[in-house]
């Protein structure tokens, strides 16, 4: 597909090498009662978003600390050769991914497709959970240019050559819904999108029918033609973070785009401030 | 998440035999419909049969704060030949203090 980095691996690739052991296979899941405890590709080990993403008490990601931890219990090491997967079309698998890269990850790959593919696909899955030995994970300190910051949108806003990409739905980015109802938790106060921003919904850059990225040249135009452009400096966004992810990973990895910045505080932080300039 | 655009909503023409500040009482053709306010706006991922209430219920997903999906319930079907108006106002009252409670717990009015 001659996208820029190396960065996918197909499904069939991951069912012909699950027992090799060069490769360590992490599932990413927002809600894993329902996809990881209900079955896993074999031998794959769970990352629960919310419990090893997220600090237990401020609202912030995991530090180096305690991304250090949470891989060493996943048996990694900084040469291992990682391949992300998960639920809902591998968002927080993105997400994952960034984190991977903010702290340094050099060999992290994500199944195309996700669980997604894998089902349509009728591959099998196991209950099994592995026995993994624990590790000692040396992490790199933040890499600070994959991540923007409230303050960073909020500089950008005058700035010309930076541009904003709202990958929520259109009601979302319209200010008509703050969070469809199945999301009690992830309101804000006000509805809208943060002013000048381009929506771009992260669904534009997959194939609909089984979760796959778009090729590069359909990819280019979507974002191109939106004045996203290599040249510019890119701040994605959507309500927590996970969604931008995985827009930030395309433009990031699969275009090559220089500087793409994930801004993982997205609506629930901008539209929640106070004073917050907001457009409808 | 991803907004879906699959509509719930009941049919509008049932009119509406009662309605509390929770729930209201539909008139279906067949059924009394039993639907829960709270829940207006959810997509309908499966009609199944309800266990506290044994009928039909169409059910959708919500996502706690950890990101686990509850399947609950969003409206109840009681068949007409099977029961009567007061019995299915009678689970509305239910529904109604239940959320009442939750209400005052969360929500005093001082």
């Amino acid at each position: 597909m001659n996208y820029s980095h190396q960065v996918l691996v197909d499904t069939e690739t991951v069912a012909n090498n699950l027992n090799n052991k060069s490769f360590k296979v992490i599932e990413v899941d927002y809600d894993p009662e329902n996809a990881y405890r209900q079955g896993h590709l074999q031998g794959a080990s769970l990352i629960w978003w919310k419990r090893d993403i997220n600090d237990p008490v401020t609202r912030d990601i995991i530090n180096k600390s305690q991304f250090e931890d949470l891989l060493s219990r996943n048996g990694l090491t900084a040469q291992s050769e990682v391949i992300l997967y998960g639920d809902f079309n591998n968002w927080f698998a993105a997400f994952v991914f960034w984190i991977f890269k903010y702290y340094g990850h050099e060999k992290v790959q994500m199944m195309n497709g996700g669980r997604k593919k894998w089902e349509i696909e009728n591959r099998s899955y196991t209950k099994d959970e592995p026995q993994i030995p624990k590790t000692n994970y040396v992490a790199q300190p933040p890499n600070e240019g994959l991540r923007a910051y409230l303050f960073d949108v909020r500089r950008a806003l005058d700035k010309s050559d930076t541009v904003l990409v709202d990958v929520r739905s259109p009601k979302e980015f319209s200010g008509e819904v703050t969070a469809p109802a199945e999301y009690p938790m992830e309101h804000a106060q006000r509805g809208g999108h943060i002013p000048n921003a381009n929506n771009i919904p992260w669904a534009s850059a997959v194939n609909d029918t089984d979760g796959t990225f778009k090729s590069v040249e359909e990819l280019k135009k979507i974002y191109e033609t939106k004045g996203v452009t290599p040249d510019k400096d890119v701040i994605c966004y959507c309500r927590i973070g996970e969604r931008s992810s995985h827009t930030w990973f395309v433009l990031k990895y699969l275009l090559g785009y220089p500087q793409v910045r994930n801004y993982d505080g997205s609506w629930t932080e901008w539209g929640n401030m106070i004073g917050n300039p907001i457009e409808k | 998440m991803e907004i879906q655009s699959k509509n719930n909503e009941t049919a509008k023409e049932q009119p509406i035999l009662k309605k509390g500040i929770f729930y209201a009482i539909l008139d279906g053709v067949s059924d009394i419909i039993m639907e829960d306010k709270t829940k207006r706006g959810l997509t309908v991922q499966e009609r199944s049969i309800d266990e506290k209430y044994g009928v039909n219920s169409d059910k959708g997903m919500i996502y706690d704060m950890d990101g686990i999906g509850h399947k609950v319930g969003i409206r109840w079907y009681f068949p007409k030949d099977k029961y009567g108006f007061e019995k299915v106002l009678e689970h509305a009252t239910e529904m109604e203090q239940r959320y009442r409670k939750i209400r005052e717990e969360t929500c005093p009015d001082y």
